[in-house]
């Protein structure tokens, strides 16, 4: 109970530190993220370009080659009478050469417009030699599409044919190297005559792996064809999964690159997780046009690269946040506790007073924080207020209550105590007296000719002469004895302590002697007379109702024998 | 500290990517262009809470390489012909099927009612293919070339066309055809002599045709870029329905020799670990939406609403186990590569 309020305000205020620091980093680590993302993605951007235009170069150098090649003379003539063994043997030469020193050629091949397209020369490049086609081996190749296609075509154009497998039988570990390769070809005229065609395969994958080379470790390299199939994927068992009828498609695996087939276009990307602070990755895909001999064809070229400044930053970032989170809690949890105890303890006091007025001990205001400017302050002071207040009522109440209590108990007039009230004295007198073995006597006092004197001299004086009767009967007594108005004009006495019946009637005989004194009443100077009757405790009765009753009596015989005298119940005569 | 950023960070990109983790496994589907479209795989997908991986073969030959690869992908469901099927059978490759699993199988109308009695499906009373759809493969011609159609398969053949037919890339059917072309009796089962006269025959066949396709995209492709006069049709019906909705002036005709045909089935891999999925991917397939979208989009027979006239045409040889595939394809490769002889060592 005495922490709790200040360990809730400490946690409140911790939270709030807490969340106002991981808030402030966020946006910080957000903001920096962004243009980080958008660098990155210019950076992918421009490298993919550049790649773009590196791989068209290849492309346009190979198309190049065979478009020189086919200007050469041996091929064009090659149908011409003569020696056609020297020109056989001086192109296997020149295919040599230019395989030899083009790492990227796989094959060359002088393709003669007749005889079904039969091969006329061949080089192929095997693991680590040419190897010349023997004549019995060349094919027949019409019923290839890049064949009759390059047929087509008028001197000086190329075809270059889509992008496909290659593979390479690498017979040392028994194993086949395949590689993504195309096909680049050309018409070979001598004047209007075509005489067939040369074509040359390329080995693209010697081309991406030089460039692959350049790239910034973590970055990957992309490349598919029109449809998004994979050519070049960093996992290999998913390039050219089409020829075996697998969907590997850049635009189901890159979200961003959905529309990318039906509409081709520069699309740039960041793997787009708000949150993601692990792996994050941009992108950069670009189209290449790779259109050949009227035949639309396109390819997509893309590098995806990890964020590695990012994660850096975001690592960064982390640690910092969690010093600043360490050093803000420590800080809010600090504060917190001063600011619990400035508000926490005046409550705590204020409660401990509160208790104190509940229990209704005397309290002090002093501890209070009533000087205080704050609501606090407001408060203790309402409070010091309210429980004076309470004070002063409850001082009130008693007294009230006190007068009330007199009022039932004693006689409006004189003062004294009243028949009940009398009763229950007497009660407890007798009570004492049989403790203390001891003995008591009850008076029974009727004033003598009352009534003519309030008929003669009006009811003032009739309460006047009763005033005086019981200032005179209070005096006459000791503090032990009791005297009370019994009934108009009647009193009781109690004498405690009485030792015998004598000590009693000079008590009575010297009151009565004292009241016969002329007394000032009103303005007249009036002697007082009265009858007595005297019963004694344990003598004549113990019950205090048959002392009165008794005393009674014997008053009424202390009249009938004249007024003005006394009279012990045990004397008179029972009737 | 280093830790606690590495813990951090984990919680945080943990909270982030737990809900974009796919819970699906992987169903593996092996069939022929049009046979699976989009729309049924998400369905499948919705309605079985795994991801359909779908690869489109497109020969024969291709598949029988694609499940005997060794280091291949565990394929759960295939479709293949039931001649196909049964090498597959032979050399274990395929399970039985309960038709218990497959309650769509009650839509199949005669004769796909009674499975046991379609030749090829079953052995030793033990199903293992369930029949999706069925065409023959007839020949394609061009309507302002030819007035009437042509009547016989040498047409293809005929140099007056060289240059302009198209052929079909697998091995198996080309074998066939070649040995029905020059009449051999049973062309499903040619002697090594007979399959040296058909090498012939196909060497001969190449030097006629354009090329060979082996997709329906392929050859559509090809038809309206090449000036095809003549066509072998491999995909029968299917290549047809895109002829019409090309508009070409093609027609179609079963010649004389008659037609091959092929009953293509689904089958579950041996290797496939989910039985029960297999079988629902079949139940599925053999749906009445499924089935019918078959039709409407490819124009490919259903078993569902078959045509029962013609199960009973002579003039359709309906596919048979061949004498040696193996040899076929290899036999194949050579001529396809160009050789002007094949080297035949059986």
């Amino acid at each position: 109970m005495r922490f709790k309020l200040s360990i809730k305000l400490t946690l409140v205020f911790a939270m709030i530190a807490i969340a106002v620091s991981v808030i402030t980093a966020y946006q910080a680590f957000s903001a920096s993220r962004d243009l980080i993302l958008e660098d990155a993605q210019q950076q992918l951007q421009d490298t993919n370009r550049v790649l773009a235009t590196r791989i068209e170069n290849a492309i346009t150098r190979s198309e190049d080659l065979a478009l020189f090649l086919a200007a050469n003379r041996h091929m064009r003539e090659y149908h011409n009478p003569g020696d056609r063994k020297e020109r056989y043997d001086s192109i296997s030469e020149m295919f040599e050469q230019m395989l030899t020193f083009n790492a990227n050629f796989m094959s060359i091949t002088f393709i003669d417009s007749r005889n079904y397209n039969r091969e006329l020369v061949s080089f192929v490049r095997q693991e680590d030699s040419l190897r010349r086609i023997p004549l019995i081996e060349l094919k027949e190749l019409s019923h290839f599409p890049y064949v009759f296609k390059t047929l087509r075509l008028k001197p000086g154009e190329a075809y270059r044919s889509p992008i496909t497998m290659g593979k390479i039988r690498i017979v040392s570990s028994d194993s086949w190297y395949s590689f993504p390769s195309f096909r680049t070809s050309s018409p070979i005229y001598n004047g209007d005559e075509l005489v067939g065609i040369v074509a040359i395969d390329v080995d693209l994958g010697v081309t991406f792996n030089s460039l692959k080379q350049d790239l910034p470790s973590g970055t990957e390299l992309y490349l598919a064809n029109a449809t998004g199939d994979y050519l070049i994927h960093p996992e290999p068992n998913k390039q050219f999964g089409f020829l075996l009828g697998d969907r590997y498609q850049l635009q189901r695996d890159f979200e961003a690159l959905s529309g990318l087939i039906q509409q081709p276009r520069e699309i740039s990307f960041t793997s787009n997780h708000r949150f993601d602070l692990i792996d994050l990755t941009a992108g950069a895909f670009m189209p290449i046009d790779y259109n050949s001999a009227g035949e639309r064809n396109v390819l997509y070229l893309g590098l995806v690269g990890e964020l590695r400044s990012l994660r850096t930053m975001t690592s960064h970032l982390i640690n910092e946040l969690l010093v600043n989170l360490a050093f803000v809690t420590f800080i809010g949890i600090a504060v917190a506790m001063l600011l619990g105890r400035f508000v926490s303890r005046p409550l705590i006091l204020l409660l401990s007073a509160m208790r104190s007025l509940k229990a209704g001990h005397t309290h002090d205001f002093k501890q209070l924080s009533i000087n205080r400017t704050d609501e606090i302050g407001a408060l203790s002071r309402s409070f010091k207020k309210m429980a004076q207040q309470i004070d002063n009522q409850m001082l009130e109440l008693e007294t009230q209550r006190q007068s009330f209590e007199h009022l039932s108990r004693h006689d409006p007039l004189t003062g004294l105590p009243n028949r009940s009230y009398f009763l229950s004295i007497l009660n407890h007198d007798i009570a004492n007296s049989k403790r203390l073995r001891s003995q008591l006597a009850v008076a029974f006092i009727d004033l003598d000719d009352f009534k003519p004197i309030n008929d003669l001299y009006g009811h003032d004086s009739g309460d006047d002469l009763l005033k005086t009767v019981a200032d005179e009967l209070r005096a006459s007594l000791r503090e032990v004895d009791t005297v009370a108005r019994f009934a108009g004009d009647e009193f009781l006495l109690i004498l405690n302590g009485i030792s015998d019946q004598e000590a009693v009637a000079s008590v009575i005989a010297h009151l009565l002697e004292r009241l016969a004194q002329k007394h000032t009443i009103v303005e007249h100077q009036l002697p007082i007379y009265a009858s007595v009757g005297i019963s004694l405790y344990p003598g004549d009765s113990e019950s205090a109702n048959d002392l009165i009753k008794q005393a009674d009596q014997a008053m009424y015989k202390a009249k009938q024998a004249g007024r003005n005298r006394y009279q012990f119940f045990s004397d008179s005569p029972n009737e | 500290m280093k830790t606690n950023t590495l813990t951090l960070t984990a919680m945080v990109s943990g909270l982030v990517t737990l809900p974009q983790v796919c819970l699906a496994t992987d169903f593996r589907v092996m069939a022929w262009p049009g046979y699976v479209s989009d729309s049924a795989i998400l369905e499948f997908e919705k309605r079985y809470q795994v991801n359909v991986e779908l690869s489109v073969i497109q020969t024969d030959d291709q598949m029988w390489t694609q499940i005997n690869a060794p280091k291949g992908k565990a394929y759960d469901v295939f479709s293949l012909n039931t001649a196909e099927l049964q090498r597959y059978i032979d050399n274990n490759k395929v399970q039985t099927i309960d038709t218990v699993l497959i309650p769509n199988h009650k839509n199949q109308q005669a004769p796909f009612d009674e499975l046991h009695s379609i030749q090829g499906l079953s052995r030793n009373s033990q199903l293992y293919a369930v029949p999706y759809t069925y065409s023959e493969m007839g020949l394609i011609y061009n309507t302002d070339e030819f007035s009437k159609p042509p009547d016989s398969w040498n047409i293809l053949w005929d140099p007056n066309y060289r240059g302009r037919v198209l052929a079909y890339e697998g091995s198996v059917h080309n074998f066939t055809l070649a040995g029905l072309s020059i009449g051999i009796r049973d062309p499903f089962n040619q002697s090594n002599e007979q399959l040296i006269s058909s090498s012939k025959r196909l060497i001969e066949l190449r030097r006629n045709v354009r090329t060979f396709y082996s997709s329906p995209a392929q050859s559509l492709d090809y038809l309206i870029n090449e000036k095809i006069v003549l066509a072998f049709a491999n995909y029968g019906s299917q290549q047809l329905n895109d002829l019409h909705k090309h508009q070409l002036e093609m027609a179609y005709t079963i010649p004389k020799e008659g037609a091959l045909a092929w009953l293509d089935t689904w089958a579950i891999s041996q290797s496939s670990p989910s039985r029960l999925l297999a079988h629902q991917w079949i139940n599925f397939m053999l749906s009445t939406e499924v089935s019918e979208q078959l039709t409407r989009e490819q124009g490919l027979a259903n078993t569902i609403n078959p045509n029962k006239q013609y199960f009973k045409n002579d003039n359709i040889h309906w596919l048979q186990p061949v004498e040696n595939p193996q040899l076929r394809s290899e036999l194949w490769q050579q001529i396809q590569q160009g050789v002007s002889e094949v080297s035949f060592n059986p």
